[in-house]
Parts: C-alpha cells; structure tokens; sequence
C-alpha cells in the first residue's frame, strides 16, 4: 500500500513528464479505437449495401434452390412460412420474391432481362426499393402491369418512363409467358451489373406473367443486427420445420462476397498491429526516459534500504496507474470521436467501388472491440515495456547512482 | 427429315398409302425401302391437309392440355392455332419452308423463331420447333437399311435411316418399325451419335380419317428426362382448298 502511495505521489510530482507519457498512450488508445471502428464500419457498410439493401440478411429458398436455381424450386406454402417468422425475434422485415427470366423489348431493341416480383410495399421496407428509384415512381402497391427497369437495361433497351415493354419467356406450365407492361421508373441499385439486367414487376404480376399461382422463389429477411444473423437463421431453420425448405445467412448465399469481405478483414488485422506497435515504441520511449532521468532518485530509495523488488514494483505501479488513466481518458475520447464519425462520416478523396458497388463516404461503427481492443493492446504493452527499465531501477547501484546529478 | 414431325401426318398417310401399295413381300429389300422413302417423300409434297388435335404436356412440374387446329399444305406449309387453354387462346405458328414464326395475340407480337432456338421445346411440350420445320427429307438426307433389333417383333419391320455425313442433323440414326402387314408405324427411336437412345415416339390408335388409316395418337416419350407429349388427331381431313393466304403472316396475326 506504501508502495502504491509512493508511485500516486510520484505521477503527480512529475507532472510534466506524466502527462507526456499519459498523452503518448492516450493517443494511441485513441488512434486504434478509430481505426478499428472505421474498419468496422467500412465492413459493415459494404456488407450492409449488399445485404440490407440489396439480398437480404438472410434467405428462404425451397431447399436446393441456391445450387440450382429453376422456375420451379418455388416456395408453395408462403403462410405456413410468414407464420413461422412472426414467432421469431429480431426480424426487422422481410418481404417476398419471384425470378425468372426473358426477353424484354421496347418498340424494336430487345434485351434478356432478369425479372424480379416484388412486392413494392415490403421491398420497400426491408430493402429500401423505393430509393433506388432515380427517375419515375416505383410501381403502385396493387399489381397493376407496371415495371422499374435497372438503368443500364434502360440504357441498353433505350427506354424511358412512360414507354411500354412487352416481356416473352416461357411460364411455369409450359406456355409462352407474353405481356404487355408500361415502365414507370428507373432503379439503380448501386450495382452495375445487377442494374443491367434488372426488370422488377408487382410480384402479382409476376405470378400471373409465369403462371406460379401463389407459389414464390424467395423470402428475403432483414435482421435488426447484423451480428445476430447466424443465430437468427438456425432459429428460422428451425421454425420453419420443414425438409423442402432452407434458411441461408448472407455469408451463404453470397459466398463468394463473404470470402472477399473476410480476406480483407485478415488484412485489417495487420494494419492494427502496426498501429499497437507504434502505441507500444511511444510507451517504451516515455517510460525508459522516466526511469534514466530518476536514476538518483532510485539510487537514494536503495541506500536508505528499500528493496530491489519493491523499487521494481514502485517503477510498474506507476506505469500501470498512468495505463488507467490513459485508458479512462482515451475511451472518453475515442468514444466522442467515434460517435461524431459515426454520424458525419470521412469522406473519401476517391470514391471506391467493391463488387460494383460505389462508396464515398465511410462511417465509424461503434462497438465493443474498437474499446477493449486498443485497452488490452496499450495495457500490455505498458507492463512489458516497463519489465526492463523497472529491473534496471531495481538493479540500481546507490553509490554510483547518487554521484549522478 | 430429321425427326417426325408433329404436325406432318403426310409422312403416316404417305406410309399407310405406299404400305398398301407395296406387296407385302416378307423380305425389306434395299429397293423396297428405298421406294418407300420415296414415296413418302414424293407423294405428300403437293397435299393439302386440314385438321384438329389435342396436345396433352406431362412433366414432373406441370401438366396441360392444348386444343389446336392445324392447315399445311405439302411439306412446306404449316399453321397451327391453338384455341384452349383460354389464357393461350390464338397463339399460332406459322412455318414457311424452314422459317418459323410464333404470334402472340396479347401482346400482338410476331417472334421469329430464330435457327438457335430450333431445338427448343414447342410450347413446352417434348417435340422440337425443328419437329414442326422439318428441315431435311428422309428420302434425300438419309440413306436407309434394313435394321436389326434386339428381340424382333416378326409382325412389325425395321428400318434403320442415318442422316448423311455433310448435313448438320443432330440424331445418329434413326430407327423406325412398322407394321408388316399394313406398314402402319408402331413406333421410331432417335438415337444421338453416340448410339444413346434419347427419345421414343410411339404411334398408336389406328384409326381412319377421311379414308386413311393412320395412327391418331402419337407419344413422344423422352429418354433424358419424366413426362411424355400425347398428340391426338380429333379430326382430319385431306386434299381440301384452302383460300389463299392461308400461310401468311397476315393471316397468322388474324386469329379466327
């Protein structure tokens, strides 16, 4: 306890030189929480661009549906399915889906198109269709033989809002699928290519166009958290009860998405640990200078008889108590820092594109890792780095060390 | 030709007129054959032909039932009208030597059937655009053998036709049995070049229309996949006028 008393007195008689070392780790708390955080938001952007606006966190498919892909893997029991998501927590929305494909043409160009039912409604909700729409409306909540086109299958057909598309392609029970719909918007995704092929019809009409009945491909679900997603999943496996059916993460479905996202989170790891080795060098330099520049001091504890192990043990206290209060200050600030981040963003210099998607400003994450991450990274290297000047202060020679002045 | 085609009940009238004709000799000399194949071909270019039938598509996810009339005219006319299911009321196909077209009435649209899309399905049924198009001539792009099968049926008779080398026909060879005693056919398998079998058309219920016997009902059972096409002949009726313009475009946009 003495010791402990000694090593407070001597943070707050050196107040200069506490602050500095304070500061170094202060700052490089903060450093790291940032980086970690905008990191993570980075992710989570990315991720959520592909899945929350796009894919949904999570799919239903009948159960080979995802290794290939046919008109006829359809979900015929939609109610049975939406009753068993409404006893689920956790579910934000979710929202029905019909695919296939055909031939789309305007007046004389024609494109193969891949045409996706929605229900404007529930899309709307769950994946925000209706802010896609870059020009016109979306389609109107009853089924109405309305259409939004992708805009580089608009550009490609030369079509605009307004016009009429007719669609040919062949229907479930066999017949030529032929209608005549009026385009009413232009959508964009954010992904290019998506956006080339891209036809969205009223999921009514899209069942009548392909004769499913009620029958659909897909129900897309968003999760409130992205990092519930793999729980949420095996918990709608399980209500869903059923053999012909199967719930798939994003990481799934999106495989390869997820394999890319993973990869260059690997790389992110690296990234941290040059910026904990800087923090850590900053603490070894600020603590070395203290224990050289008190060598006297040391030198005078040893001759009136104190231990080399208690001088050890006064020389890490004091680093471990200037640790806290880094950390107690650093978190404080790196948790304004990340929170204003949060909400105004970085805006990038350069836009960059991932999978065809465009980014241009990235916002900070706020969680758990990015505090105790830079904790754990500046607390440890505090105590390692001050293991070999505390052993030096506590192998002081007091003679030699008291002549120093 | 290249596979039997659907619509082209000449080729089962050709047969069951030169069958009659021919003596029912017990041997298929390569000269009888020859004259058979001929004929057939010969004897049906100038016909006129007008009718109804239903086509019944079973596949393992769907099944329906279409009711077409149909007019040709030798082998190089054909128009089809389907008039049930409601939903598919008008559709028509027009074939033109070996152009094809399929109109839509409800979206008014003429579709060109271009020549990749020639083994598409027809309607979704298990015969071919090709089928209806019958671009090539069993008389003049294949030659013809007596065929020997496994377990002979000593009633029926086999031929064997194998498409010439420099024709892009898709099947190996085709093998056809007929009755011996009436040359009716029973049934004919399509081989690919890899001598596997890939699809079976059997013909049965012999009945006579306008004079003729043929078989009203023709089953095309493919070997890759399950289902089966049923076409079933409802009526029939041969050598009639038909009013010009009947294989036009213009007359395949004007449904009834």
């Amino acid at each position: 306890m003495m010791t402990f008393t000694i090593a407070l007195r001597n943070i707050f008689r050196q107040k200069r030189r506490s602050v500095l070392t304070i500061s170094t780790m202060v700052g490089g708390f903060v450093l790291a929480a940032i980086s970690i955080a905008w990191s993570d938001g980075t992710y989570s952007n990315v991720i959520n661009m592909f899945t929350r606006n796009q894919l949904g966190h999570i799919q239903i498919h009948h159960h080979d549906y995802l290794e290939r892909r046919s008109i006829h893997k359809t979900i015929d029991s939609v109610r049975a399915v939406v009753s068993a998501l409404d006893t689920l927590n956790g579910i934000q929305a979710w929202t029905p889906r019909v695919y296939a494909a055909g031939l789309a043409s305007v007046d004389d160009n024609s494109s193969a198109a891949r045409i996706i039912g929605i229900d404007p409604e529930s899309e709307g909700r769950a994946t925000r269709f209706d802010r896609k729409i870059t020009d016109g409306s979306t389609m109107a909540a009853e089924p109405s033989h309305q259409a939004v086109l992708g805009n580089g299958l608009a550009t490609r057909l030369e079509a605009k809002v307004g016009d009429s598309l007719v669609i040919v392609s062949q229907a479930a029970d066999g017949s030529i699928a032929n209608d005549i719909y009026e385009i009413v918007g232009i959508a964009s995704s954010g992904d290019r290519m998506t956006d080339q092929t891209s036809l969205y019809l009223h999921i009514t009409d899209a069942q009548q166009l392909f004769v499913l009945g009620d029958r659909i491909h897909e129900i897309a679900v968003i999760a409130n958290d992205l990092d519930y997603v793999d729980d949420l999943t095996e918990n709608i496996q399980t209500a869903l009860n059923s053999a012909t059916l199967d719930a798939a993460s994003w990481k799934e479905f999106a495989h390869s998405f997820y394999i890319a996202m993973k990869a260059d989170q690997q790389g992110a790891w690296i990234m941290l640990f040059v910026i904990m080795l800087v923090v850590a060098v900053g603490v070894l330099n600020t603590v070395l200078m203290t224990v050289l520049e008190r060598r006297r001091e040391y030198g005078v504890l040893r001759a009136i008889g104190t231990a080399p192990k208690q001088v050890f043990t006064l020389v890490i206290l004091e680093v471990m108590i200037m640790a806290v209060m880094s950390l107690a200050i650093g978190a404080g600030l790196a948790y304004l820092a990340n929170y204003a981040l949060s909400i105004h963003g970085i805006d990038m210099p350069q836009a960059f594109t991932y999978g065809g998607v465009e980014f241009t400003t990235m916002y900070t994450e706020i969680n758990l890792r990015s505090f105790y991450l830079p904790a754990l990274a500046v607390a440890l290297s505090a105590a390692i780095v001050a293991i070999v000047p505390a052993t030096r202060a506590a192998h002081i020679e007091p003679a030699k060390a008291m002549r120093l002045h | 030709m290249r596979r039997f085609s659907l619509l082209i009940l000449p080729i089962m009238a050709a047969q069951l007129l030169l069958w009659c004709n021919v003596s029912a000799a017990d041997t298929l000399t390569e000269k009888r054959i020859e004259t058979i194949i001929q004929e057939i071909d010969e004897l049906y270019r100038s016909e006129t032909s007008r009718g109804g039938m239903t086509m019944e598509i079973v596949t393992p996810n769907w099944e329906r039932t279409l009711e077409m009339s149909f007019w040709s005219e030798g082998m190089e006319k054909t128009l089809i009208r389907i008039h049930s299911p409601a939903k598919e009321r008008g559709v028509g196909t027009l074939r033109i030597e070996d152009e094809m077209w399929n109109y839509l009435p409800k979206t008014n649209k003429v579709i060109k059937i271009p020549p990749s899309m020639m083994m598409s399905s027809w309607m979704g049924s298990d015969f071919t655009n090709d089928d209806l198009v019958k671009e090539f001539s069993l008389f003049e792009d294949y030659t013809y053998e007596a065929a020997t099968v496994d377990n002979p049926d000593t009633s029926l008779l086999y031929i064997d036709c194998i498409p010439r080398e420099d024709l892009p026909i898709v099947w190996g060879h085709i093998v056809i049995a007929a009755r011996r005693s009436d040359h009716l056919p029973v049934w004919q398998r399509y081989y690919d070049e890899k001598d596997n079998l890939m699809r079976i058309l059997e013909y049965s219920e012999y009945t006579t229309f306008d004079n003729r016997t043929i078989p009203a009902v023709m089953t095309m059972l493919p070997q890759d996949e399950d289902g089966k096409t049923v076409v079933r002949y409802t009526s029939l009726e041969f050598d009639v006028d038909l009013p010009g313009g009947t294989f036009s475009l213009r007359n395949l946009r004007t449904p009834e």
